[in-house]
């Protein structure tokens, strides 16, 4: 067997497996688009047309008008969006602290961090949820939000890293000049850790967008809910409506497409940078 | 510089207090209604609210499980009725998930947000009404004239907690023998003559039983373990009982593992083979195998009454008691409304009003007729355009003899230990002895560390 | 270096160092270090919210191990899940990274498209998922029909009910994918070179090179999988509620049940310390072999 037949045959394989591949990993996602297109006859039948006939637009409209759609998109950008700023700034902040400084007990303290990655979130769900009704912030988005503005083990870390990317040439030159270790944080390791900081944006974002849990047992007036509690109205005891169902997962679903799609280079530049995902 | 940084995150931390104060907005709009709820709850007292227009407004939250469907549909106009009855109370509805719900409201109740009015579990109410969750309702009773006797007695037993009344049953179910009328005629016995007892049964399920040349079941003619007969309900149709008058355990009675046998015996004919593939085929179909023709009789509830009409409206069926040996019986489990205790006075009186309407036998006559339940008020349950139709006439009379679970407070769901005794049974065959003795243990074991906790 | 600066420097230095670690500490204290302590005093206690907790020693421990049915039931149903998902989950994510590491055209797009379902995730693809394994209408068993196979109901089987998450969880592999491919990317080409001169071929090659230099990576990510494995809820929570029969009763829903459905605040902390001391079972292992796997961290950032 030649070199060239041998690189012919192997890229044959190679483009099969990919494209295999390929369907495999999106074909759900087809099939949620197909069937929130769906009516409601063209939804049972055997076997399933994957372009629906007619296309039902009208389901968007009914999944939007289940719910106060409106109201719950904007309860979630909220808690999602102020989560996104506590968590970046928090866990830079300490980070920075990890990466930069020098400070005593700080090695053992970044061993305890690291150890509270690996902390199960059942251990401290309970004491977490009494603690919050002793503060009456059961039914505010407080208990939702508030710990992401202290930090967390995997995102610091996941700065730290990054942090130490950064030539310390840089820093000690700021040092020189007068600059305050604030000044270099805000004005030097934030700028340079775009890559980083985007993928701990798409993490809080994913991770909040979809929490489920935490508003369940926190949020108990309408007027709060987020859209994950939203789309579970539509599952019944009998007779879900999957159509209209899909289609409302398909618009939840949006924008943690959109923005990975926005910012997938600095993602998976991000990811693969410090090695880690959570 | 380095300020600029923690000015951001201080106007974050702002921002969230800024939804605090958000959030406790809600309080204080209901806060000024509290103050008088003292003073004004008296003179509500002697006038019922819809004829006292120049009450003072208040706001109360209900808690139901209907997201979706036509008894969301109800909801909605039955709360906008009751809006424009009672023009000075404003109800927030909240509809959670049924797989939710139940979570939710424990929750919320523990942590001191609960609704003011809300859907619950008949079978539990006396936790709720010991650790003082819920208020009793039997001044709103009183002074209102309402008649329990219209009500199913069992409910209203099952919601009496030392003397009192704690809230009204909304609706409940019960089970009921379904069987196929065609089949019946089909194999020779009478589709007028459903059997009666469990020789009957057993009789009769052999002869509607339909094998293929695979050996592999086409039809059953009766199985324990499809529908939702449950081991406690054909035990309490032998006499057994699953706990004595002083609250210690009984589950290894003699008649209790008599209809474990019995169970297994009836089993036992389609062996663990066929009847997996069975099972497997049926759970594929995403409704009960008697609609689709695979099970000649079944035990269900009645629910499965209001499907058989919407998926199978040509099915040629009748329905039955469940067949007994000592004495009949069946099961009831149930939904009640319940004034969750919120301390505020005005704001229960106003759940109370929303809750009177909501078993009023004229709403109740609605609800059923959306969700095909089996209301509590027998007033409505019993309507004569519902009576005339001799299959519903048969669920309702069934509630004469069908119990709910006892409530014990050591175990409150014992009977959920049973079903995987049963299962391990009928499914594999285990030793119903053995098995009904592990779950005898189990729940001594349970009374024993309760006392521990007291 | 220390010795270089004035005294005031570092002391500065350190107020610093504790400033900006502040939010940390502040975290780390009130939701790490009093939840963990303050769980396992519940754990010795009854406590159903409404009535102060009550000390009952090791009762709830006690009746764990030697009464509870289903605290062995969610433990082994965890265990086949995690038995099952993490070894299937590695040797997918294992060689589809090996996949997307060639150089092929169009190669971003397609890892792309392998990442984007683990993007998205919780409820909304929970519903697509119990759509797709409908027993009736779905996805898989409607394909499965078209060879005559008559498929089972997937998640109302006992059967195949846990089989089916477990496949659910593989179509995220893409999160593990990139893991390894970042791996992949830090094994030093020159290795390769010296094996193509010896006249290794591909196989030899994956299975002498790849395999060896990835490993740490790997092994980092069994412990964390298995880790991840015992906090599965959201599928069984969303698409079975545990059933049918308990068989999707895992660890992580047990636990809620029994603190938030049953209220039973005491046991289902005393559940949560068992998962806690399993999850420090874990860590000290990758403590103990750490060595390993931060060495090639730091050999990758030089």
């Amino acid at each position: 067997m030649t070199l060239k037949s041998e690189g012919l045959f192997h890229r044959i394989v190679v483009y099969t497996l990919l494209l295999a591949g390929s369907a495999a990993f999106i074909l759900p996602l087809v099939w949620l688009l197909s069937t929130s297109l769906k009516g409601d006859t063209g939804l049972f039948e055997i076997p399933p047309k994957w372009i629906p006939e007619p296309v039902h637009w009208d389901n968007y409209r009914k999944a939007v008008e289940s719910f106060p759609f409106l109201r719950y998109t904007w309860n979630t950008v909220l808690i999602t969006g102020l989560s996104m700023i506590g968590a970046i700034l928090s866990s830079s902040l300490v980070a920075y602290a990890f990466a930069r400084l020098r400070w005593p007990g700080r090695d053992v303290w970044f061993v305890l961090l690291l150890a509270t990655m690996m902390l199960p979130g059942q251990v401290t769900m309970i004491p977490l949820f009494i603690l919050f009704k002793e503060l009456g912030w059961v039914n505010t988005y407080l208990p939702l939000i508030v710990p992401f503005f202290f930090g967390s083990a995997f995102y610091i870390f996941l700065m730290r890293q990054f942090f130490m990317t950064i030539p310390k040439e840089l820093s000690e030159a700021a040092k020189i000049d007068g600059c305050s270790e604030g000044y270099i944080w805000w004005r030097i390791f934030m700028p340079l850790s775009k890559p980083a900081l985007a993928t701990l944006g798409i993490f809080t974002f994913t991770l909040v967008w979809n929490d489920f849990q935490g508003p369940l047992i926190y949020l108990n007036d309408p007027d709060k809910f987020t859209l994950m509690l939203g789309l579970r109205s539509f599952q019944q005891q009998y007779g879900t409506r999957w159509n209209v169902m899909m289609a409302a997962s398909l618009l939840v679903m949006l924008p943690t497409l959109a923005l990975f799609f926005s910012f997938q280079r600095y993602f998976i530049e991000g990811v693969t940078l410090t090695g880690v995902k959570g | 510089m380095k300020k600029k940084g923690f000015i951001l995150m201080l106007s974050a931390v702002l921002s969230l207090s800024a939804l605090s104060a958000c959030s406790s907005k809600n309080n204080n709009e209901t806060q000024p209604a509290s103050q008088g709820a003292s003073a004004s709850a008296s003179p509500s007292a002697s006038a019922p609210a819809s004829e006292a227009p120049n009450q003072d407004p208040v706001t109360i939250s209900y808690w139901h499980i209907y997201t979706d469907g036509p008894m969301k549909e109800l909801t909605d106009q039955l709360l906008a009725d009751f809006q424009a009855k009672n023009p000075h109370i404003t109800v927030e509805q909240l509809g959670v998930n049924f797989f939710d719900y139940w979570t939710k409201l424990s929750t919320a109740m523990a942590a001191g947000s609960g609704p003011d009015l809300a859907l619950n579990d008949t079978s539990t109410v006396p936790s709720r009404a010991k650790t003082g969750a819920i208020l009793s309702t039997d001044e709103f009773i009183a002074r209102d004239g309402v008649q329990l006797d219209d009500y199913f007695p069992v409910l209203v037993d099952r919601m009496t907690y030392e003397g009192k009344m704690y809230g009204m049953p909304n609706d409940t179910d019960v089970r009921v023998l379904y069987y196929n009328k065609k089949m019946f005629a089909d194999a020779g016995l009478d589709p007028n003559t459903p059997p009666a007892n469990w020789d009957e049964l057993e009789q009769y399920a052999d002869k509607l039983t339909k094998w293929n040349d695979n050996k592999m079941l086409d039809v059953i003619g009766f199985s324990p373990a499809l529908g939702n007969l449950h081991f406690w309900t054909l035990a309490w149709t032998n006499g057994g009982d699953f706990w004595d008058d002083e609250g210690k355990p009984t589950f290894n009675s003699p008649q209790n593992l008599e209809a474990l046998q019995w169970e297994k015996k009836i089993q036992d004919k389609y062996g663990v083979k066929a009847m997996s593939a069975f099972n497997s085929q049926a759970s594929a179909l995403g409704f009960s195998p008697f609609i689709a023709g695979k099970a000649a009789m079944i035990v269900d509830v009645n629910n499965l009454y209001s499907e058989i009409q919407t998926r199978a409206p040509d099915l040629d069926f009748g329905v039955a008691p469940i067949p007994y040996k000592a004495n009949p019986a069946s099961w009831s489990a149930g939904f009640s409304l319940e004034l969750v205790n919120n301390k505020d006075d005005k704001r229960a009186a106003a759940a109370w009003e929303l809750m009177k309407y909501l078993t009023s036998a004229e709403v109740q006559v609605q609800i059923h007729e959306a969700s095909g339940s089996l209301v509590s008020n027998m007033k409505a349950a019993t309507d004569p355009k519902f009576m005339d139709d001799p299959n519903w006439k048969m669920i309702v009379d069934q509630m004469e003899h069908s119990r709910f679970i006892e409530y014990i407070e050591a175990m409150p769901s014992w009977h959920g230990n049973l079903d995987p005794v049963e299962q391990a049974v009928l499914n594999s065959g285990k030793d119903p002895k053995e098995f009904l003795d592990g779950a005898q243990k189990d729940a001594e074991n349970a009374v024993a560390n309760f006392a521990k906790t007291q | 270096m220390q010795a270089r600066r004035p005294m005031k420097l570092s002391t500065k230095e350190a107020l610093n160092g504790y400033l900006f670690f502040s939010p940390g500490l502040i975290g780390f204290l009130v939701f790490m270090g009093f939840p963990i302590l303050y769980s396992l005093y519940l754990s010795f206690t009854s406590y159903n919210i409404y009535s102060p907790p009550k000390w009952v020693g090791l009762l709830n421990y006690k009746f764990m191990f030697t009464q509870d049915p289903l605290f062995y039931k969610s433990l082994g149903n965890t265990l086949y899940y995690v038995a099952l998902s993490v070894p299937l989950n590695t040797v997918l994510g294992v060689l589809v990274a090996v996949l997307m590491n060639q150089k092929a055209f169009g190669i971003r797009v397609f890892r792309t498209i392998y990442f984007l379902p683990s993007v998205v995730s919780g409820v909304a693809v929970a519903l697509l998922w119990q759509w797709i394994l409908d027993g009736n209408f779905g996805l898989i068993n409607t394909f499965l029909a078209n060879f005559g196979i008559v498929g089972p109901g997937w998640l109302t089987d006992e059967l195949w009910s846990k089989p089916s998450m477990v496949l659910m969880n593989l179509w995220a592999v893409g999160g593990t994918m990139i893991i390894y491919l970042a791996g992949l990317q830090g094994v030093p080409r020159s290795l390769y070179e010296a094996a193509i001169v010896d006249g290794a071929g591909k196989l030899r090659q994956f299975w002498n090179i790849t395999i060896p230099m990835l490993t740490p990576t790997i092994f980092f990510n069994v412990i964390m999988g298995v880790l991840g494995g015992f906090q599965v809820f959201i599928q069984a929570y969303i698409m079975t509620g545990g059933g049918p029969n308990n068989s999707t009763m895992f660890y992580a829903l047990y636990l809620y049940n029994k603190a938030f459905k049953d209220l039973q605040m005491g046991y289902a902390s005393a559940l949560a310390w068992v998962l806690l001391l399993i999850a420090m079972a874990l860590t000290l292992v990758i403590l103990k072999t750490s060595s390993k796997w931060v060495y090639y961290e730091g050999a990758d950032s030089k």
